[in-house]
Order: C-alpha cells, then structure tokens, then sequence
C-alpha cells in the first residue's frame, strides 16, 4: 500500500496529538485528580503509536509506546503522577515533535536517546523530601460533564473540509487584488463622471467587502493552537525560579488569524515570563504581604467588536511608576523636567523604550535581549496597541488590542518628497494642520499645543532621511501619534487622505529592512510602502 | 557547477551572467516608486504580477557605475526573492555546455569567471548577492539628515 | 449490493487509511464515527452491515460501544481493531459478541480477508 499519500494528514494530526497531551500534561501538574486527563493523555500516545506504526516510522513508535506504558501505569494506579513523569512525557513530545518535521523534510528521523525508553520503563518517583511536607493541593472541584467534553479533542464533524494553508493565502491574495482593482476602477469612474458606473462600483466594493470578511474568516485558528507553548514556558520559568504559579487560560476558542497567532507567540511569552520572573513575588514575600503563597497569573483572550483582546495579569507586586521614571531619567532616556510631565499610564509605558529594563538583576530566565520594546513593535506591526495597568502591591495587567484581520488596513497616506507612505491609522491619534506660528521653540525642540498638552514635533522627511519640507503657505500638516507611551506629532509634506489597503508583505531582500511592514498598491497602480512607526521613532 | 543555461547581461559596461534557472523574466523599463530609507542603489518598487519588487541598480551596488537608468530588468525567480536587477541590456542566453573555461570568482558575489563564445563572463551567486543586500539593508538604518 | 461498513477509530488517519482499504476491496464505507458515543449512535441510524470497532476512544471505549451495540443487535457483526499488546481486551470483545480483531498497523490483504470472512459468516 502506498503510504506517502497519507504523510500530510499523519503529520497534522500527529501535532493535533502531541498538542494535546503537552496540554494535558500541564493541566494535571495543576490538578492531579483528573482521571479525564490521564485517560486522554494515555489515548493521544497509543494514536500516535498506531499512526505512526502505519507509517513505518519505528522510532516515532518507540517513543510513543514508552509514553504509552509510562501513562498506563499512572492510569492504572501504580504511579502516582507527579513533575518526574512530566519531565518524561514532555521529553517525549520534543522528541517526537523533531521527528515529525524530519519526517516533513523528507530527511532521515534523528533517532531518540538510546536510554529514553529504559528510563520510562524504569521509572521510579523520587523518595519524598524531608523538607516539611506541603500542605496538598486544594481538591479540584469536580468537572462538569459539559467541561470535560470541551477538553477532548475537538472531532471533526462531516461537515468540514481540510485545505492547505497555501490555497487559503492564494484566495486571500486574490482578494486583495481585487480590492485594489475596484479602487482602480473607482477612480476611473470619478474621471468619466458617470454616476451609474460609480454605483456599480460602490456596490462591488461593499461585496468585496464582504467576501473579504468571509476569506479572513476561514484563516481563522482558535486561539487555543497556541495554549500549549504558554503552558510549559510558564511551568518552566515557575520551575526554574523555584515560585509557585497557578496559570490560567480562558478564551481558548476565541478565533483569530493564523498568521497574527503566530507572531503572538513571542510577545505573550516574553510578558509572561517577566509576569513570572519579575513580576511575581516569592512564597516568603507574598506570604508576609499577607498574599496567598502560590502567584495567579492569568491570559485571557476575547472579542471586542472587530478587534481581539489578549489580556496578561499577574497577581504580583506590580509596578511603582515614580520607580519607572527615576530609572529612566537614571539612564538618560528622560530629562527630570520631561519626567514631571509624565502620568502614571505614560510612565509605564517607559519599558518598552528600547534598552529601558527596570530588573534588578538578569536571571538565567530574564529573557536579555529582546524586552519590552520588541514587545511592542511585534503587536504594532501586527496593527495592534499595547496597554499597561499595575497597581504596586496588587499586581500588573498588559493588554494586547489587535485587528481580527491584517491583511486589508485602512491607513493614512501622506508624501514626503517624492515618497509616498503609508501608516495604519490605528497609530494615528488625530491629523491637525498647524501653523507656523502655533509651534513653540523649547530648548533645541519644537512643540505645539494639544488638548492643554505639550505635544513634541517631529519631521517625518528627517527620519526617512529625506529632504525637509518648505511649507511656503505657513501650514504644516501633521498627524499625532504615541511613541514610548508620548503623543508626539508627526509633520509630514502632504496629508494624502485615507485609503484602504490591501498589504503585502515584502520578499527578499525588503523583508530584511526596519521600518517597514510591508507595501500595497493605489487605486492608480502606484506603490506606497506601509511605515512602521514602532519602528522608526 | 555550471549551470545548464546562462543569461549573459552587461552592467556598468562589464559582462555578467545569471543562472537562467533564476531569472523569471527580462523586462522592459517601467516605472518604479520610490521608497525612504533604503541605500541609493535601490531604484525603488515595481509591481510584478502582484508581487512588491525591489529594483536594485546592479552596477551601482556593485560599485561599478552611476546611477542611469537601466536599459533591461532582470526579474529574479520569485521563489528566491522579490527583487528586479537593473542592468544595461541583455546579450544573449547560451548553453552550458559551450563554457571553454572556467576560473575562480575571485571577487565577492562572483561565483566563476567563464570562457563563452561571448568572452569572458562573471557569473553571478544570486544568493551571495541576496545576503549582501539584506546585510546592506540592516547596516543602513534611515539616517536624520541634520 | 455492496456491503456496507461503519469505520469507528477516532483518529482520521486511521479512518482514512482503513476507507481506502475497503472502498478498494468493493465495501461501502456508510458511516465513521470519532469515538464510541458516536459510534452507538450512527450504528442505531445506518444499520451497515460491518463495523470496524477501535478500541481506545474517548467518550466510551469500544468495549463499551461494543456491548451497547451488541444489545441493541445481537446480530451485528463487529470486527474490533486492536494494537498489539490488547490481548486481553481482545479476549473480553469476543466473548461480548464481537466476531473477529484485526491487528494495527493494517496489512491490507489481511484486512480484506477477515472482513470478508465476517460478512459472509
């Protein structure tokens, strides 16, 4: 029998399969007296073992049968589940995890550690601790029949297809050109001037609409495609820093597009693991704080209108804003007369200025390098806001805002010499048309009044290093937007209007340059690229 | 390896060659709009069949020449980059098989230098030439004019 | 006319893989079922003729599909698909009323001659 015409659906529900049992795996550390759970993770083992048996892939088998056994002697009561067994099966869905994309690169399998099986087989819970023993865990309130239905693998019911990915991006580019070309076609019915021809026009673009909505929502993947990476990030940084965490998910089913959830992974580990790391307390601590020992950290997504809200908090000691400026002003980042101005909300959004961190230390697990400013450039380029609460003492909240959709944005066009360029207007505050005389000269920098604010000004040409612009009737045109948790207004040599935009992202070599997040066509075939702000500023 | 065809162009008054495996079409000269930020070899974006298309002045990048306007497009194959070169013209598409001799590149992004029945050519490395721009591109941030 | 069948395993793999088996061999594949539930209840709408039964499946085993079938049709014949290593349950699925196992991984020819052993029988 021919069996390479069964690869592909053998690798996607075998990574059904090993999403759910790291999943579940999780889910038990945290209630071990869920006998749902064991029997799910015993049955995603023996499935994998029986695909990958049919596949011929004797390693893959191997592996999956030691997960097997391991998860009958737990079911079966022998073996008591505990961090041990996990570490075990974790293990074992890494290794299977590479083996799988081996087996999609058509490369030869990297075998598994010789010892894997042995040590499952041979595995024996170590001795309890001397250490005076902990109070055990809170009974988990018994699931309801509906609840552990949800937590089964979702069947696929007869009335759905599968589709490769490519065909899904293939529809949506065609969309896109079509919108692109009905903007085209609307110009040309403005130049004609004839009503009917616009009408029609109008219409298409309202069934393009439409049809563009229904396209987007096919790439739409349930959030919960994602759970698992958080899942054991969180268990592993709780280890590691030795702090007792419980983690929660809600929202699992919350839909969104496949390629945002896959740029949100790591923004929401690196906020969850500064939840985990700097944000929570230790036991001692929050114990003499008179907080519960074990720290809450919850990810929440939902829908508002058109947009998705991901919310991370923690229940930890949260964050002094007064702390956030004098460390900014310490660093350089800030002018002590700049930091009076400044409210608490803007205050702490001074961590995602680049190189701002307000650790006291780096850990092992502090995640140097990328911090809370390629947090924010990842959700701004994806056309999201970033949002910080925290209250000292009681814990932080940082909410994500995204669009449902990326691909088609409604953005403000403006030139700037000879370059015309785009930016997505949810970073536009407001546009305004200033005149000259409203600008006010302090120190080297040049303000204007906004809404009884100081609002800095800030040539759009001089950061595209482009030549500045004349303005020979006295009015500069700008649009304000936030940068490091300030309005600031951007002045710019034309404020072209807004259009809706289809937005492509760039190839080799562009895809490579800052700044950018992508291009898109004009009604009259001319091509703008999409500024990103984050970025630049 | 030579490669079964070769596309030779010139650039910057100097003969080149492109595996013709890479190249997905030669273009007549159309209009492309400028973009901010980047280097100045990059002429600016062309739209190819919905596809947002660097074009990049070859003799410029390669240091060879001045900015003129390209006589020819040379689209790289769509699967390897987003990316027209701009070259002064293209002389002609010959078989592997009539390379007389071959030598080592000896210069960077230059993968050979072949004996044609056209003389002597250097043959590109297209992927050599992608890193470099890319690096090119992360090198050179937009930089504030004072 | 063709001999219809209810695949019943709850991954989609499995079920494929076995629907080629036997579309091959002239069956007609009338139902799949992802878990035992399931499985019950489509035997009760479809009626086929065979039902190839899985064994570990959420939301009721195939053993326990097994008896629930077997009590609502004393005469369905079921043929219960194990792994190696399911001896046991094997054992209990036949004295339940389940006609015959056959081995996972599938050996096509194999397949094709236990069910149609068990149709005809």
């Amino acid at each position: 029998m021919d069996m390479t015409q069964y690869k592909a659906l053998f690798l996607s529900e075998s990574r059904e399969y090993l999403r759910a049992i790291s999943e579940q795996v999780v889910a038990l550390e945290q209630s071990p007296s869920e006998p749902g759970a064991v029997d799910t993770l015993f049955r995603g083992a023996h499935s994998l073992k029986g695909m990958a048996a049919s596949m011929e892939y004797g390693e893959v088998v191997v592996v999956a049968h030691s997960m097997e056994d391991l998860m009958a002697r737990v079911r079966d009561g022998g073996l008591k589940f505990e961090a041990g067994v996990a570490d075990l099966l974790l293990e074992g869905v890494d290794l299977i995890d590479a083996m799988l994309n081996d087996v999609e690169a058509d490369r030869p399998v990297t075998p598994p550690p010789g010892d894997y099986a042995q040590r499952l087989a041979g595995y024996t819970p170590p001795p309890p601790r001397k250490k005076a023993e902990k109070a055990p865990p809170p009974p988990a309130a018994p699931a309801s029949p509906e609840a552990e239905k949800a937590k089964e693998a979702p069947a696929l019911d007869a009335g759905t297809v599968r589709v490769k990915t490519e065909l899904l991006d293939h529809l949506i580019n065609l969309t896109g050109e079509l919108v692109t070309n009905k903007n085209r076609l609307l110009n040309v019915a403005r130049e004609a001037g004839s009503q009917p021809l616009n009408d029609a026009v109008s219409e298409t673009g309202k069934l393009l609409r439409a049809l563009h909505d229904e396209v987007m929502k096919v790439r739409l993947m349930p959030f919960e495609a994602i759970c698992d990476r958080f899942q054991r990030s969180v268990r592993s940084l709780a280890k590691k820093s030795g702090k007792e965490i419980q983690f929660e998910i809600t929202g699992r089913d919350i839909g969104l597009d496949r390629g945002t959830l896959e740029q949100l992974v790591d923004p929401l580990n690196h906020i969850l693991r500064n939840a985990v790391d700097h944000g929570m307390e230790e036991s001692a601590e929050r114990a003499a704080a008179g907080k519960p020992e074990k720290g809450v950290v919850r990810l929440c997504v939902s829908r508002d209108r058109d947009r998705i809200v991901i919310s991370v908090s923690d229940d930890g000691r949260g964050m002094e804003p007064q702390r956030m400026i004098d460390a900014a002003i310490r660093k350089g980042v800030l002018t002590p007369e700049e930091g009076e101005f400044l409210s608490p909300r803007q205050a702490l959004m001074l961590s995602c200025i680049p190189g701002f961190s307000t650790a006291r230390e780096v850990t092992d697990v502090s995640g140097r390098g990328v911090g809370m400013d390629a947090v924010n450039a990842a959700i701004q380029k994806l056309g999201g806001t970033l949002e910080i609460e925290s209250e000292p003492g009681v814990g932080s909240t940082f909410t994500l805002k995204l669009p449902m959709t990326i691909a088609i944005i409604h953005a403000l066009v403006v030139q700037c010499g000879a370059v015309k360029g785009a930016v997505p207007v949810t970073a536009v505050l407001r546009t305004v048309e200033l005149s000259r005389r409203q600008i006010e000269t302090v120190g080297k920098r040049q303000m204007f009044q906004l809404d009884g604010e100081t609002v800095p000004l800030l040539s759009l040409n001089r950061v595209l290093g482009l030549p500045l612009g004349r303005f020979p009737n006295g009015i500069l045109p700008l649009f304000v937007t936030e940068a490091k948790g300030r309005r600031v207004g951007i002045v710019v040599d034309r404020l072209l209007g807004q259009h809706e935009l289809f937005v492509k992202p760039f190839g080799r070599p562009l895809s490579r340059m800052a700044g950018l997040a992508g291009g898109a066509t004009l009604g009259d075939g001319e091509i703008v690229t999409i500024l990103d702000l984050a970025d630049l500023l | 390896m030579i490669p079964e065809r070769l596309l030779i162009f010139s650039a910057a008054g100097e003969e080149f060659a492109l595996n013709l495996q890479e190249v997905c079409e030669v273009m007549e000269p159309q209009p492309s709009y400028p973009f901010a930020g980047a280097p100045p070899h990059y002429l600016g974006l062309i739209n190819f069949h919905g596809n947002l298309t660097a074009l990049v002045d070859l003799g410029m990048y390669l240091g060879k020449g001045g900015r003129g306007a390209p006589g020819k497009l040379l689209v790289l194959d769509t699967k390897l980059a987003h990316l027209a070169l701009g070259v002064d013209g293209v002389s002609s598409i010959v078989s592997g098989e009539t390379v007389t001799g071959e030598a080592p590149g000896e210069e960077p992004l230059i993968e050979a230098r072949l004996e044609t029945a056209a003389g002597t050519v250097r043959l590109l490395e297209v992927e050599a030439l992608l890193r470099g721009l890319e690096e090119g591109l992360r090198e050179a941030p937009p930089r504030p004019q004072p | 006319m063709a001999t219809t069948v209810m695949i019943v395993d709850d991954s989609l793999f499995m079920r494929k893989m076995l629907r080629d088996i036997l579309q091959e061999e002239g069956y007609l594949v009338t139902a799949e079922a992802s878990d035992g539930e399931e499985a019950v209840r489509l035997y009760r709408e479809c009626r086929p003729d065979l039902v190839t039964l899985d064994i570990v499946m959420p939301n009721k085993t195939g053993l326990e599909a097994l008896q629930e079938i077997m009590a609502f049709d004393p005469q369905a014949r079921v043929v219960m698909c194990s792994a190696i290593g399911q001896e046991s349950f094997t054992a209990t699925a036949m004295q339940t009323g389940a006609r015959a196992f056959i081995l996972k991984p599938f050996n096509p020819e194999l397949v094709a001659r236990v069910l149609k052993e068990t149709a005809q029988g």
